[in-house]
């Protein structure tokens, strides 16, 4: 199995994908890290609800912010699975690996390490970027060890959605079907559906993560049923995923 | 697995889509040390039927076996069975030397294997390349290296040489006939009979799904009979005085006829109690494609040619 994940990350890192969609997210990161800090503590930050940075837990805030990075993990996590129908290298791959369950296995497998450093990244680059922001403005910058928690809790979060999204890709076969599915979900029908009814959240596949591994609020279940729950999500859409996998003519 | 039985082995494999049986009750086997011509016209259910041994599709019923097992449950399939089927593809952007290295960690072969099989099918000044940038033949070359890397004991090959240039054609038989003779066993589907007639020992015929005929190539042409070819300036007059004799007649492209049920020598008999001249007379063995046509009666109607039609 280890040479299987070593083989689906081998597949990642030797096309250009990977690249654009790391870039496109670290700067998608960036612009709103950098909006936040600029319009902090101005009228238009008060009007739009933005507290100015300035201890530790507004620190830790604005790393949660950095989660925005699992778009990206989304995308590549569900491209894994989609890419081998869309350039017909499935053939390919069950030719060597006939037992559909393993390849379906070694590509969440692969996702893990790939969803954590991209968390990781979108949870370090506000720290980054903030540290520049206030040796520019020669403040001291708001840190300590909930800040490093935060960050780590970004990298679960990631990891979360890209095992989640490599089984959704499993289970569609589309690319675009499940990109545009996995972004439509994140950015439109859970947000809309969430913000009618607030109750929602807590069973919401990537907002209810937030408890799980990031910031608690009191609309969401606790910690460890949170992560039960997203557990749950995970097992459901690899059963799915397996089912249909494992029926599929090539 | 079975040490002895044939390489390869379909018992009554049938494959259904919807109203359609694109596989029928399909039974044949290729031997151990043999290259077999997998032959049937367009969508006669070659690949479908390749897919299926490969595991890659699930049969409506039946079996096929590789070894004396279904592919699924062989271990470390990659070094039992190389295939390089037509829907097998590429990442357009990986170079044919990261596609092999992937097939070879998914296959837990030795990674010095993809430098090893770049060089033998002439590909080794374009490892680095991008498969984007390929020919059809040079992806076709990329194919057949990707079969090759386990060093299999049998191989699976849809349409191997489509693409090839005549150097790349070459090579393939030679390696064909060589594998072989080592003891691979080879199944190959293609639409250039001629090739398949110099590499294959034996041949599997199959039309909409279902077996027509195997055997040796030999036992097939022969099973398609002779024929005698007689050119004539009277070439009406011969044909009736060939039919009245109990030929079977056909005119061919050049104006020739094609003749059977008469030895050479009654045909020149024929002609000459009936004082007609010859240009020609000569006896043919009938050829694979002869014996392919015969048996799937797949000759595409040739089309009037126009009066008014402009020269080239």
């Amino acid at each position: 199995m280890i040479r299987l994940v070593h083989a689906e990350l081998v597949k990642v890192r030797t096309t250009r994908l990977w690249l654009g969609l790391l870039i496109g997210a670290v700067a998608l990161d960036a612009v709103g890290v950098i909006a936040t800090l600029a319009i902090a503590g101005t009228a238009e930050g008060a009007r739009a609800n933005i507290r100015p940075v300035t201890t530790v837990e507004d620190m830790q805030m604005l790393v949660w912010g950095g989660a925005v990075i699992g778009l990206f993990t989304a995308v590549l996590a569900a491209t894994m699975s989609t890419g081998e129908y869309r350039y017909g290298t499935a053939a390919g791959t069950y030719l060597a690996t006939p037992l559909r369950g393993r390849v379906l296995a070694s590509k969440m497998g692969a996702a893990i390490p790939i969803g954590f450093a991209a968390g990781l990244i979108g949870g370090a680059l506000p720290v980054i970027i903030a540290a520049a922001w206030f040796a520019v403005k020669g403040d001291a910058l708001p840190f300590g060890l909930p800040v490093l928690t935060a960050i780590l809790e970004v990298g679960l979060q990631c990891t979360y959605v890209a095992v989640l999204s490599v089984c959704v890709g499993g289970a569609l076969r589309s690319q675009v079907v499940a990109i545009l599915g996995l972004l439509g979900w994140g950015l439109v029908v859970e947000p809309l559906a969430t913000a009618l009814v607030p109750s929602l959240k807590r069973w919401a596949p990537f907002s209810g993560a937030q408890d799980a591994f990031g910031a608690p609020d009191p609309l969401l279940f606790g910690h460890l049923a949170a992560f039960g729950l997203m557990l749950s999500y995970v097992a459901a859409v690899w059963y799915v995923a397996y089912w249909i996998e494992g029926r599929r003519d090539v | 697995m079975d040490a002895d039985g044939p390489a390869i082995e379909a018992r009554s494999l049938s494959k259904r889509y919807g109203p359609v049986a694109a596989v029928d009750a399909l039974s044949f086997a290729v031997p151990r040390g043999s290259v077999t011509g997998f032959l049937g016209p367009n969508g006669a259910g070659k690949t479908t039927t390749m897919r299926l041994m490969l595991g890659l599709a699930s049969p409506t019923s039946g079996t096929a076996t590789i070894l004396g097992v279904p592919y699924a449950k062989l271990d470390e399939p990659l070094r039992r069975v190389g295939a390089a089927l037509e829907i097998t593809g590429f990442h357009p952007g990986r170079t044919a030397h990261d596609h092999l290295r992937i097939t070879c960690l998914e296959g837990g072969l030795a990674e010095e294997r993809a430098d090893a099989v770049l060089a033998m099918t002439g590909m080794g000044g374009s490892a680095n390349a991008k498969v984007r940038t390929f020919s059809f033949g040079m992806r076709q070359r990329l194919a057949l290296a990707t079969a090759l890397l386990g060093e299999p004991a049998v191989l699976i090959l849809d349409e191997p040489a489509n693409g090839l240039d005549p150097a790349g054609v070459a090579w393939l038989r030679g390696f064909l006939r060589r594998y072989a003779s080592a003891g691979g066993a080879v199944l190959m589907s293609s639409h250039i009979l001629a090739e398949v007639a110099e590499v294959a020992d034996r041949v599997v015929v199959i039309d909409r799904g279902r077996l027509v005929r195997q055997g040796s190539v030999a036992e097939l042409t022969a099973a398609a009979g002779e024929r005698v070819i007689a050119r004539s300036p009277s070439v009406a007059a011969l044909r009736t005085a060939l039919e009245r004799a109990g030929a079977v007649v056909a005119e061919e492209p050049n104006g020739s006829l094609a003749i059977r049920n008469l030895s050479a020598e009654r045909v020149g008999e024929v002609a000459a109690a009936e004082g007609l001249v010859l240009h020609e007379l000569r006896g043919e063995t009938s050829s694979l494609e002869d014996a392919f046509l015969a048996l799937t009666g797949d000759v595409p109607p040739v089309p009037p040619a126009r009066p008014d039609a402009e020269g080239p």
